[in-house]
């Protein structure tokens, strides 16, 4: 077992047979590229690293799409003594100023780092950047060093868009320990096949996709995120034709959309009676969801016991717990079950004063085990692990060992797998109306099966139509330019409406519960 | 998505302009009829495309038109006369 990347790095030399298969925009497979050539550049791009001036502790931010490139750089980072980070792409459709102020932030709170780009991207980033290093034959080769398991290996960011970045730091060990989980845990074994387009700067690509397949020498299909959701049949006929047992994991949204957008008469011929895992997480598992897809694909032989739903977060490195049995999967009063702890792991749910609950009893799932993340940098969030237990500010109930999600203590929205943090959306708000002493009240409401991002605007009384149209706009294109859709449901409220806590917190969940009921007080509204 | 995909006659498009072929394709991707596609119109915020809607309406563009859209082009398209330029000066280049 490898306690180290730098052990996974090295087990890769002698996997000739297997290795990543490279995907473009248009859904072209390239050649497989080989573990034992992956490790070579990986070397490679750690000399021309160390060469160019990183130096260990650095961070090494990655801007690139998912590929060879980002993933031998990041395994280059690694052997540099670096800490890899992958960064999301700027946003298409009027994101560019919102990705040079991402990269801005990065940068004044790393100040330490470099930032690795193609071309078009890195010349338009505001900043200094390189391309990924030539890591052709005869490129010279750095060492594979010594590594304490106990050191940090990479850092990730939780929520994208912030002007103060928060990113994790995820240890060699834990990395290790989270992916030996998934794979005992999950029955996986070596030489699977796994086929992903999930973002590499999301934990469930990065950990559960690319480390599993490594550590497991596993062939890799790595799709672009917009490959699949413009052409989800590829990345299906794919899976049906990788000729080994297959293994997946995407948000409830991407299922939804191969159910919608893949009709039956598209899958004729096609097999997925190899999809062993089919795994579900990142957002709420949806039973109807997981029902209509079963129906769809069934008649091509895909197998209900495949689903896997499943629950974590990068502050757990990646899983916290997931389905482990060969049945499709248990549903209690429309939750559906998100399975038992990874091995190693364990979970007790507590309630408002910390203490653990009887098992059915609804409170604030917390996890103990080596996967455990190391903090945040810096010093400006709170860890979220206290006496050794991560307080995942979500909500949840065990029922025979197994984990039900219910709903969030925390105030966090999540769209298609992507987490927004409110305060994030109430800052537009503050900044476009600047209302003295005026609030700003932002949560997510469910509609459609998706979430929705709603935001209550306190304004000065006396606000006339007109100055409404022009907040409304104002806040509607900033929320747009940074996000890349629109607000949900722009309510004004007069000043002081608010929930509020006694020292003037904002109460999201009581506003949501006011909101849902109708009984806020509405000065004007913009619904889209 | 699927809605979108193929049917689409090749002599027909050789014959459109690259600009009115992608008025076609944003009007299908974001259901919105050709006439609400002024050349001002937001395409976040007015015309509601969200991610999803983005990444299919980039790799329509690119394979009715035959064309790439790098990302960073993209990210600098705010408005439906954006898209329109951009794929009018592609086609031509």
């Amino acid at each position: 077992m490898s306690r180290t990347i730098v052990d996974i790095l090295a087990r890769l030399a002698d996997s000739s047979d297997h290795g990543i298969v490279e995907y473009d925009r248009r859904g072209r497979a390239g050649e497989m590229r080989s573990h034992a050539e992956i490790h070579r550049r990986a070397r490679a791009a750690a000399a021309a690293f160390a060469a160019s001036g990183v130096e260990p502790g650095h961070v090494v931010f990655l801007q690139l799409p998912n590929g060879h490139d980002l993933v031998e750089c990041f395994l280059g980072a690694v052997v540099a003594g670096a800490l890899p980070c992958c960064l999301a792409p700027p946003r298409a459709l009027g994101g560019l100023e919102a990705y040079q102020q991402r990269i801005a932030h990065l940068a004044s709170a790393f100040p330490a780092s470099h930032l690795i780009a193609e071309e078009d991207t890195g010349s338009r980033s505001g900043h200094q950047y390189t391309q990924p290093p030539d890591r052709g034959d005869g490129a010279p080769l750095a060492d594979l060093p010594e590594v304490a398991p106990e050191s940090i290996a990479f850092l990730q960011l939780t929520s994208g868009t912030s002007r103060t970045p928060k990113a994790v730091r995820i240890s060699h060990a834990a990395l290790c320990a989270n992916v030996r989980g998934i794979l005992d845990g999950g029955r996986g074994v070596d030489h699977e096949a796994y086929v992903s387009w999930l973002p590499l700067y999301h934990d469930m690509g990065l950990v559960g996709m690319l480390f599993c397949a490594l550590e497991s020498r596993s062939t890799m299909h790595l799709f672009r995120p917009e490959t699949f959701v413009a052409r989800p049949l590829n990345w299906l006929k794919t899976i049906a034709s990788t000729g080994a047992p297959t293994i997946t994991t995407v948000p409830n949204f991407a299922l939804q959309h191969c159910v919608n957008a893949v009709t039956a008469d598209k899958l004729e011929g096609l097999d997925f009676s190899r999809w062993r895992v089919s795994g579900c997480g990142a957002e709420r598992v949806r039973e109807s969801t997981l029902r209509e897809f079963a129906e769809r694909f069934g008649p091509f032989g895909f197998r209900s016991e495949a689903f896997v739903p499943c629950y974590g977060m990068a502050e757990a490195t990646l899983a916290i717990t997931f389905d482990r049995k060969d049945a499709p999967p248990r549903e209690v009063d429309g939750h559906v079950s998100c399975g038992r702890a990874v091995p190693g792991t364990e979970i007790v749910i507590r309630s408002v004063e910390g203490e653990p609950v009887p098992e059915g009893v609804e409170g604030e799932i917390t996890a103990r085990g080596p996967g455990l993340c190391s903090g945040y940098t810096g010093d400006v969030v709170e860890s979220p692990i206290r006496d050794g237990w991560l307080h995942t500010g979500d909500r949840g109930f065990v029922r025979d060992g197994e984990l039900f999600v219910t709903g969030r203590f925390k105030d966090l929205i999540i769209i298609d797998g992507h987490n927004i943090d409110p305060d994030e959306v109430e800052a537009i708000g503050d900044r476009v109306v600047r209302t003295p002493g005026g609030r700003c009240g932002s949560f997510s409401v469910d509609r459609d099966g998706r979430e929705h991002v709603v935001l209550v605007v306190e304004v000065p009384t006396g606000g006339d139509n007109d100055r409404f149209t022009e907040w409304a706009d104002a806040i509607g294109s900033e929320f747009a330019s940074l996000f890349g859709f629109r607000i949900r449901d722009l309510v004004f409220v007069k000043r002081g409406d608010l929930p509020t806590t006694s020292s003037g917190k904002v109460r999201r969940a009581q506003l949501r519960t006011q909101y849902e009921a109708g009984e806020l007080d509405v000065l004007a509204r913009h619904e889209s | 998505m699927s809605w979108l995909a193929t049917n689409r006659d090749p002599l027909a498009h050789a014959m459109t302009k690259p600009e009115d072929e992608a008025l076609r394709i944003l009007s299908e991707v974001c259901r919105v009829p050709l006439d609400k596609l002024t050349p001002e119109a937001r395409l976040v915020q007015d015309l509601g495309i969200d991610s999803v809607m983005t990444l299919d309406l980039l790799i329509e563009l690119e394979e009715a038109l035959d064309i790439e859209i790098p990302e960073i082009e993209a990210a600098q398209m705010e408005t439906v006369a954006q898209v329109t330029d951009y794929v009018r000066s592609r086609a031509t280049a």
